[in-house]
């Protein structure tokens, strides 16, 4: 019998985003089955690391490799990367006005099968997955997050993830404008899909509530573009508690600070309460 | 509803009908009047058409629906007046390839006409297309409204898309308005669709149909319907296979 593992790999990866660079060598390995918790203050690269692994055309690799067993990632198209069996559930998922998310799921599925899904088959798994995360059942019919609310367009990514069955799925902070209930069904669906498909998740998250009921078997933490320490879940229940603030000390670092703009126009001003501060 | 293949140089029609122009000029002339008049005009003319209309409307309520998703060259002059009490709605869907210069001269007659036009139009790489939309009220043409949109999609940089849409207003009792959005697909977009597997041609296929069959409800009226939509289809899956 050949038993396929799957593997992504990441070595000594750095990337410029707008000439700068962001990511300054990162080392990390994603096997199936393995939770993977990423973490680390705003701004310091959690995003650009998954975007970076799905291909999006604004983050440049300078060097190092990517590679999902054994080959090149970095040589792929990001449909290929999709095709492949890399999932990305973004930070701030696109609304596509005009498309139907039953249409939209329907072209992805097929596009990663030789034959194309029946209507039937179809229909009810969209069907068992839209119930599962307790989602609005016209949802087939209306167009990819458009005049979603926050935690619809959440949910949607994962109801896509669902459908689409990933080998290494990457959550940019699924959990965040999810309510308690929501958190507690999308984390349940996470771990349903993981024990059906042995599937390897990496999962960025500010908040310990999720990582809580996900149970993470490894865990980073992204400052200024490094994985500055790696540990398991107690990693991320002492930064749930203590904050970052004794790794600056400990390792003698600084974070990135968030970058703001200078120069506020007056229509932001009168609507940005933060405005007036800076 | 009648289907009529125009095949004749003038064609006058004087009921809810399906045209289909199979001619290389046709003058098309109606006086529409008392009664809810639905219109379809669907170009299959393999080669340059050029279709001349002169319509008016009174005490009616009128629907017309243009459907052109050829690469073939369009020269298009519509002439429509509004008379008391009636409405004309006005869907159009383009398909710019080739050259296509169309020309919509619009008027509000008298009081109480209402006309919207739509217009929903994909431009290509070998497009020159123009359209110019113009919404004339004319004066004692009290309580009547003109409203004009336009979307506008552009692919890979057409050789020419311009929408063009005027409003000359010569009554003070009236509502009048014109909206356009032109735009190509959002990088961010395409990445999305890419990301879950979709390539350029996929993603566009999705997004072309979205366009020019911006709403199957409108169509759904003529026996024509389904042929349309199975007909956009086809066209989409032309234009992304190439
Ligand atoms: N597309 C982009 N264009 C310009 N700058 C970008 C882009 N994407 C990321 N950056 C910059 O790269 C840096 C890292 O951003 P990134 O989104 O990776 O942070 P993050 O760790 O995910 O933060 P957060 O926790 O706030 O989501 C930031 O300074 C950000 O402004
Ligand atoms: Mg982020």
């Amino acid at each position: 019998m050949v038993i396929i593992m799957n593997i992504l790999e990441i070595k000594d990866l750095h990337v410029n985003v707008a000439e700068k660079e962001i990511l300054k060598g990162v080392d990390l390995v994603v096997k199936q089955g393995e939770i993977h918790a990423i973490m680390g203050p705003n701004g310091n690269g959690k995003s650009t690391l998954l975007q970076t692994i799905m291909g999006h055309p604004s983050y440049t690799v300078t060097s190092g490799s990517i590679t999902f067993n054994g080959e090149d990632v970095l040589q792929m198209s990001v449909d290929e990367r999709s095709r492949k069996g890399l999932f990305l559930a973004m930070q701030y998922p696109k609304e596509i006005a005009g498309v139907t998310n039953s249409d939209f799921l329907r072209a992805a599925i097929n596009s990663r099968l030789e034959k194309n899904i029946s209507l039937f088959k179809f229909i009810k798994e969209m069907e068992s997955n839209i119930s599962k995360l307790k989602m609005k059942e016209d949802l087939a019919h209306r167009f990819v997050n458009d005049g979603f609310s926050g935690g619809e367009k959440k949910r949607n990514e994962i109801l896509q993830m669902m459908m689409l069955h990933p080998s290494i799925a990457m959550l940019d902070e699924i959990d965040s404008g999810l309510d308690v209930d929501a958190i507690k069904l999308v984390s349940d669906a996470i771990l349903e899909l993981k024990e059906k498909s042995d599937l390897g998740l990496m999962i960025v998250s500010h908040y310990e509530r999720f990582f809580t009921m996900i149970k993470p078997t490894h865990s980073h933490v992204i400052v200024d573009g490094r994985i500055v320490v790696e540990g398991d879940d107690e990693l991320v229940y002492k930064i749930d508690n203590d904050g970052y603030d004794w790794l600056y000390d400990e390792l003698k670092i600084q974070p990135v600070k968030e970058s703001r703009p200078l120069v506020y126009s007056l229509g932001t001003c009168a609507r940005n309460p933060r405005g007036k501060n800076a | 509803m009648p289907k009529i293949i125009a095949n004749d140089d003038v064609l006058v029609i004087n009921e809810s009908s399906t045209i289909i122009t199979r001619n290389k000029t046709i003058n098309l002339e109606y006086q529409l009047s008392d009664g809810d008049y639905s219109i379809l005009i669907l170009n299959d003319y393999d080669d340059k058409v050029t279709l001349n209309e002169k319509g008016s409307i009174s005490n009616s309520s009128v629907k017309i629906a243009y459907l052109e998703l050829d690469r073939y060259d369009l020269e298009q002059n519509c002439h429509i007046e509004v008379n008391k009490d009636s409405s004309l709605q006005v869907n159009t869907t383009y398909l710019g390839t080739g050259n296509k210069k169309i020309v919509f001269d619009l008027f509000n007659n008298e009081p109480n006409s209402l006309i919207d036009i739509n217009n929903n139009i994909v431009c290509l790489e070998d497009a020159l297309f123009e359209l110019e939309c113009i919404g004339t009220i004319r004066k004692g043409a009290k309580r009547s409204k003109c409203h004009q949109s336009s979307h506008c999609l552009t692919i890979d940089n057409p050789r020419k898309a311009s929408v063009l849409p005027v409003l000359n207003i010569d009554e003070n009792d009236v509502e009048a308005s014109h909206s356009l959005s032109s735009g190509t697909i959002d990088e961010e977009i395409l990445f999305y669709m890419n990301s879950r597997g979709l390539n350029k041609k996929e993603a566009l296929n999705l997004i072309l149909r979205s366009y020019l069959m911006p709403n199957d409800n409108y169509y759904a009226e003529f026996d024509e319907g389904t042929l349309i939509q199975e007909m956009a289809v086809r066209k989409v899956d032309e234009i992304c296979s190439m």
